[in-house]
């Protein structure tokens, strides 16, 4: 005999006013935490990749669904609104660097066969997994599990990558090319303007919105950004931490990283011996995350059921997750560390990495359907 | 299997990491932490990035 | 009266080198001495300041030396310098255990004095006599109107000295870890100023802020006048030991960040105001506190941070 108050109901419940004060106290605290046993400025990086998740997980904004949405739908207001944010970035990180060179280094990376082919993988992979570098760890944060699934994938790709880094450039590199001063930021401003309008005029009848979200996204998304520049005394990445917490894990078990040109240079072979909480890129990956459930949370969003795929697609999820990680090593950096952090500091290989992923992307939605993660079209 | 679920081993994936770091890595040292703000420090930045180029170059 | 006054003035020139009665070159000399003495005793004149400074012009017949050459490694500037790297320096100088050294630095402040004390017990403690410093240094040198050279050094006969250090002046780790642990008693003595010592600052090769346990600190720049940051006035420095409770059977260890505002308050009371038991902790607060040893004045986490966001070190 059931009564109702057996029935659950269907529509899950925000949570109450105190257990999100009690929530925000916890992340209060843990940020303090971080400050006091590690140092100021690095409770500060987690505050801002919260910030971060926060942002991109509230405002429901990420780099692959608008490109997705611009290939499939013609709907460039997600590509248009990225090209933006990146603009506003642009403008502050320009003179920074032009003026701080000695304090502050941008995302600068060289054109190179590798770095092109990465760049057109990860675009590819990152429409099969539905999320690209920030993308996944949102997605796992807020209980997506394909994101959750191919999180650790990716750690493990960016890992390898970065060890066989040196391989892969020998291939055939171009020197370091770089926009800067006050010529660099009209150049790049100008370029931004010229895809944000090629993107408007492809655009499919009435697809074009720019909603109070996408604005929110764009200011919070750039003001961050800079903050972080400011802070951490160079741009945005993601997925070097994730390689690292790998090697930490490899040290860990007894292997040995020396066979490795990049895990065996002094910088980085000092930062995997060094605490996890003195990592940059690390400690926003732990606020995005962070900041993605805490959003996902307070929304009551937690409660829906997490996805549910054919094996298939769960192996597709796993090698796509390894390929990401692989592929955005060799491309030097993900959609945040050579699109928006690359094209945003000055770096020419960030524009490179654009199109050459934007092609990727259109090649893996094409893909979808034929690994059963979607119905076909 | 609902997205707390996924959520919560996630988090437990993350602590696990964060533990086994601290057993292993250097202990940390507050005094010695660089200062809040990379601008204005004075200091080279010294952080690692995925868009750096790779050691050797 | 004039027996009488030439007694008080031997009676001084004693009190002023209390054991070594042979040296004319007290632990400091003045400009005009140290002309006088180029023709007498002929010592070797020590330059320690850079080489583009000491090219601009120096004391006739002095050799270059600059002061890094006594200084251990970036990480732990204060360690003491090697054996053999000791005697290398010293035999390139053609220096030997009784050649007579005038060490000469710019004469800027109390801290360039440091450089200049630091030397000289680095020699001292290699085994070297006499030993003395240019009051004043080449700011002096040049006020005094003497005659200053240009140009390269002159040639020097590598000496055949082989350095080993005396453990009279010098305090090792250990021997300060047995002064903390209680196993032996003497007065540690903090140069460094007040900041340093109550741990609201530290040097940046430092672990932690703080002093070391159980020491009392004494401003090494106390022992300058106020109106001549450069000179030493020993009158002045013999005052000032006894106002401040340092006798003269005290055994004391002097220490600072890396043992270089320390060597001028050594100077001040081993050479100067006569006392016979004071020791140099070489090393000193960056040593020690990268040796992972106990503290006192290191502040609590809250307070680091607040140090840290002020940007106190």
């Amino acid at each position: 005999m059931s009564t109702a108050s057996d029935i659950t109901t269907s529509e899950p419940t925000a949570p109450g006013v105190m257990s999100r004060a009690s929530m925000l106290v916890c992340v209060a605290a843990i940020v303090l935490v971080v400050a006091l046993f590690a140092g100021p400025r690095y409770g500060l990086l987690l505050l801002i990749g919260l910030g971060f998740g926060l942002a991109l997980e509230g405002f429901r904004f990420g780099f692959t669904g608008p490109w997705r949405r611009m290939i499939l739908a013609r709907d460039p207001s997600g590509l248009i609104a990225q090209l933006v944010c990146i603009g506003i970035v642009a403008m502050a990180a320009f003179p920074l660097l032009a003026a701080n060179g000695a304090e502050l280094k941008g995302a600068h990376a060289p054109i190179g066969m590798a770095m092109i082919g990465g760049a057109f993988v990860f675009g590819a992979c990152m429409q099969l997994v539905l999320g690209c570098g920030s993308g996944t760890l949102i997605n796992a944060g807020s209980g997506n599990a394909v994101g959750a699934v191919a999180l650790p994938f990716f750690a493990i790709g960016s890992f390898a990558g970065a060890y066989h880094l040196s391989w892969w450039t020998s291939l055939g590199s171009l020197p370091m090319m770089t926009l800067s001063g006050t010529d660099g930021l009209m150049v790049t401003l100008a370029g931004l303007v010229a895809l944000a309008g090629l993107a408007f005029l492809l655009r499919a009848k009435g697809t074009f919105h720019m909603p109070a979200r996408y604005v929110g996204a764009i200011v919070v998304l750039a003001g961050l950004a800079i903050l972080h520049l400011v802070v951490a005394g160079q741009p945005w990445g993601v997925v070097y931490g994730l390689g690292l917490w790998v090697a930490k894990g490899v040290v860990a078990v007894g292997g040995d990283l020396s066979g490795s040109t990049f895990w065996a240079a002094p910088a980085n072979a000092a930062q995997v011996e060094a605490s996890l909480l003195t990592d940059i890129t690390s400690l926003t990956d732990l606020g995005l995350i962070g900041g993605a459930a805490l959003v996902a949370w307070w929304r009551a969003g937690l409660a829906s059921p997490a996805g549910k795929l054919p094996a298939r697609a769960w192996l597709a999820v796993i090698v796509a997750g390894l390929v990401l990680g692989y592929s955005s090593r060799l491309a030097f950096g993900c959609n945040i560390g050579a699109f928006f952090s690359g094209i945003g500091t000055g770096s020419a290989h960030g524009w490179v990495w654009f199109v050459a992923a934007f092609a990727g992307s259109w090649a893996g939605i094409r893909l979808r359907p034929y690994l059963g993660l979607e119905a076909r079209r | 299997m609902r997205r707390v679920h996924v959520t919560l081993l996630v988090g437990l994936g993350l602590t696990g990491v964060l533990v086994l770091d601290h057993v292993q890595s250097q202990p940390l040292n507050p005094f010695t932490a660089p200062p809040v703000l990379a601008l204005g420090s004075g200091m080279a930045p010294t952080g690692a990035h995925c868009a750096a180029p790779a050691p050797g170059q | 009266m004039l027996m009488t006054l030439r007694a008080a003035c031997v009676a001084a020139a004693t009190a002023i080198v209390p054991a070594m009665a042979q040296a004319e070159l007290g632990p400091l000399v003045e400009p005009s001495d140290l002309r006088a003495a180029m023709t007498t005793t002929k010592p070797t004149v020590l330059d320690i300041r850079s080489e583009d400074a000491y090219n601009e012009g120096h004391v006739p017949g002095a050799l270059n030396a600059p002061y890094g050459l006594f200084r251990g490694p970036s990480d732990n500037p204060g360690q003491l310098v090697s054996v053999e790297h000791m005697t290398q320096v010293l035999r390139g100088l053609g220096i030997k255990a009784d050649t007579p050294v005038v060490v000469v630095h710019q004469g800027t402040d109390q801290t360039d004095f440091g450089g200049a004390a630091r030397v000289y017990w680095t020699l001292k403690t290699s085994g070297v006599r006499p030993l003395a410093i240019l009051n004043g240094g080449m700011n002096a040198w040049t006020a005094a109107d003497q005659e200053v050279a240009t140009g390269p050094a002159p040639e020097v006969t590598p000496s055949e000295i082989t350095v080993s250090y005396s453990d009279k002046w010098l305090a090792t780790r250990q021997d300060v870890k047995a002064i903390v642990d209680g196993e032996d008693t003497a007065q540690l003595v903090d140069a460094r100023p007040e900041a340093f010592y109550e741990g609201r600052t530290k040097h940046g090769a430092a672990a932690q802020p703080g002093t070391l346990p159980q020491s009392r600190y004494f401003t090494h720049d106390r022992w300058f006048g106020g109106d001549e940051p450069a000179r030493i006035n020993p009158e002045l420095i013999r005052q000032l030991a006894s106002e401040n409770g340092f006798g003269q059977d005290d055994s004391l260890v002097s220490f600072c960040n890396t043992g270089h505002w320390a060597a001028t308050n050594w100077f001040a009371l081993s050479e100067v105001a006569g006392i016979e038991t004071v020791r140099l902790y070489p090393e000193s607060v960056v040593g020690w506190s990268n040796a992972g040893y106990d503290m006192a004045n290191v502040p609590g986490l809250f307070e680091n941070l607040y140090n840290k966001i002020f940007g106190r070190y």
